[in-house]
């Protein structure tokens, strides 16, 4: 299988002052294969979001190379660009503070197609329709807005806006983390059910281990900027390399105690 | 047996909403003796935060409480707010979920920390600085530097929550009652929470009530649970048989829901959430729901059951 995207020794430096920079991803490499998952584990700070958003193409990266389908992203023009933004959607934790309150469940899953000027209004309407559906929200949900919607559901929303431009890779950062268990349970299920239905890739961001093995094919361990361990995820789990990888385990609130 | 430090019977919140009282909380029946820790597990919108609140007696304007909350033998519920302060107020702290909101952003930490010391005890101004000294070092904020001259904005996530921990034992409290305190936490630092929290407590005797929706949590701290569902425990008893043989339907639903290292499930079951928001149009009307009754089990565990045909 060949890889969608290869992520080789990226490396992004923020600069605070004229004289200090805080290096917050330090060399990381990893593969992506089409309609795989790679989840990417860390603690705050461990430098996985700024991963995620080098990636989406929202920052630059100080060095290193992204490749998407064999093509370096970081050096593309306008077009080429317009393009790769299409094709790589993010989801962010946060689906309160990401979904305008002031538009309908419509207009914000319309509005990434009249962005990218894809079909006539009435196309965009009925897509805008499908995608509600797909994400599993009923069709009374279109008229409705953000304020009318849980946590779980505003995810939903978020999802079917993602989906909008048929993306062959959705970056999700912490997609999960602001829900209750049992609305997780729903997402998660989805984001695998849609996986499924449109062959996506997933980069999944969580710091939430047992959440990332569910869903992922291969996990890599953030730790300081850098990636400290990589694998399929039976192998990390059943056998970490890392003293780190093993913290993180060992951190994991047991149900029913630890054995 | 001892008399509980903390017996609720029968407790209620009523809300008012736009479109009428909505009973948002329904007759809650809890016991947390002296040096214990009681979970209260459930959704949003389960009511356990109200229930919460309702005990600390910091529910808004538009909740009313009902029932009774007995606090070391003396009525908590009804008392005026000043004769509640004095009462109560040195003897149960509260942790919220949100550090950031709900410490004060200019005020420097060591200020915030006083500020209970001042209002429960008479103290000089050294005494003040000492317990402050003392309080950082039982939470562990004392190794690197002097936090206590620190605004929040200048810590980090888990240093605020501990900073929290620490105004909440300042006045040696006998009960504290924290609220979801390391849902906003990464796994390590949730961790280094639940461990401050449960060597606290065995070194200072406190009674501990934990609100939470992550059954990890509860599982290793507390050794009693109480699930919430709807506004109503659905399921009660010693956190070792709940997590393992649930007895209540949602329980076993919500324990199902959660992904576990080494899961080979490829989907998660899910459960049918109510959770009705306060602004929900579909409040289910007291009339409405079925009727239920809670029995007793072997050691002390209750379980709600509906009655047949009782609707």
């Amino acid at each position: 299988m060949s890889a969608l995207l290869e992520v080789e020794k990226l490396v992004k430096t923020f600069r605070v002052s004229r004289t200090r920079s805080v290096p917050a991803v330090k060399g990381v490499s990893f593969q992506i294969d089409a309609g795989r998952t790679y989840g990417l584990v860390g603690e705050s700070g461990s430098g996985k979001s700024t991963v995620a958003r080098l990636v989406a193409r929202l920052t630059e990266p100080t060095s290193g190379t992204i490749r998407f389908g064999g093509r370096d992203v970081t050096r593309l023009d306008r077009a080429a660009l317009r393009q790769y933004r299409r094709d790589v959607q993010i989801i962010f934790q946060d689906p309160f503070g990401a979904l305008n309150p002031r538009m309908t469940v419509e207009e914000l899953v319309m509005e990434p197609l009249q962005v990218n000027r894809i079909g006539a209004a009435r196309d965009q309407r009925a897509r805008a329709r499908q995608l509600v559906s797909d994400v599993g929200l009923p069709s009374s949900a279109l008229s409705r807005k953000p304020v009318d919607f849980s946590g779980g559901q505003r995810q939903r929303i978020m999802i079917a806006r993602a989906l909008a431009l048929q993306p062959k890779l959705i970056v999700a950062d912490e997609p999960v983390s602001a829900l209750d268990v049992s609305v997780q349970a729903q997402v998660l299920n989805l984001l695998k059910d849609l996986q499924e239905q449109f062959d996506l890739s997933y980069l999944f961001i969580s710091h939430d281990l047992s959440v990332v093995e569910f869903i992922s094919d291969r996990i890599g361990v953030m730790y300081l900027g850098e990636l400290v361990e990589e694998g399929g995820k039976r192998e990390i789990y059943r056998n970490p390399q890392q003293p780190y990888t093993q913290t993180l385990i060992d951190a994991i609130p047991l149900i029913g105690g630890r054995a | 047996m001892s008399a509980p430090l903390l017996q609720v019977r029968n407790l209620s919140v009523t809300a008012e909403t736009p479109r009428g009282a909505y009973d948002a909380v329904r007759s809650v029946d809890l016991d947390l003796a002296r040096g214990e820790a009681l979970a209260i597990v459930g959704e949003s919108g389960s009511g356990k935060s109200l229930t919460a609140l309702a005990i600390a007696g910091l529910l808004g304007e538009k909740l009313t409480p009902t029932g009774s909350v007995l606090f070391d033998g003396t009525e908590l519920l009804g008392m005026s707010e000043s004769r509640r302060r004095s009462y109560a107020g040195r003897r149960i702290g509260f942790i919220f979920q949100e550090p950031m909101s709900s410490l004060h952003p200019i005020l420097t930490v060591g200020q915030q920390i006083e500020e209970g010391l001042r209002a429960h005890f008479d103290l000089s101004k050294k005494e003040r600085a000492d317990r402050v000294r003392e309080l950082l070092a039982t939470v562990g904020l004392s190794k690197t530097r002097d936090v206590a001259r620190d605004r929040i904005g200048q810590l980090s996530g888990g240093m605020r929550q501990r900073v929290m921990i620490a105004m909440a034992i300042s006045c040696e409290p006998e009960l504290i009652i924290a609220d979801e305190p390391t849902t906003a936490l990464d796994v390590t630092l949730q961790r280094q929470v639940i461990d401050l929290l449960a060597s606290l407590r065995e070194r200072l005797g406190l009674a501990l009530m934990l609100i939470t929706h992550d059954l990890g949590v509860v599982s290793e701290t507390c050794s009693q649970a109480v699930v919430m569902y709807g506004g109503e425990i659905v399921e009660a008893g010693p956190t070792d048989l709940l997590l393992t043989e649930p007895e209540h339907e949602y329980t076993r639903a919500l324990l199902a829901s959660i992904p576990v290292l080494g899961d080979e499930r490829p989907r998660l079951p899910t459960v049918a959430t109510i959770a009705p928001s306060l602004r929900d149009e579909r409040l289910v009307a007291a009339a409405s729901r079925p009727k239920t009754e809670t029995i007793t089990l072997e050691r002390g565990r209750r379980v709600r059951r509906t009655l047949p045909g009782g609707r």
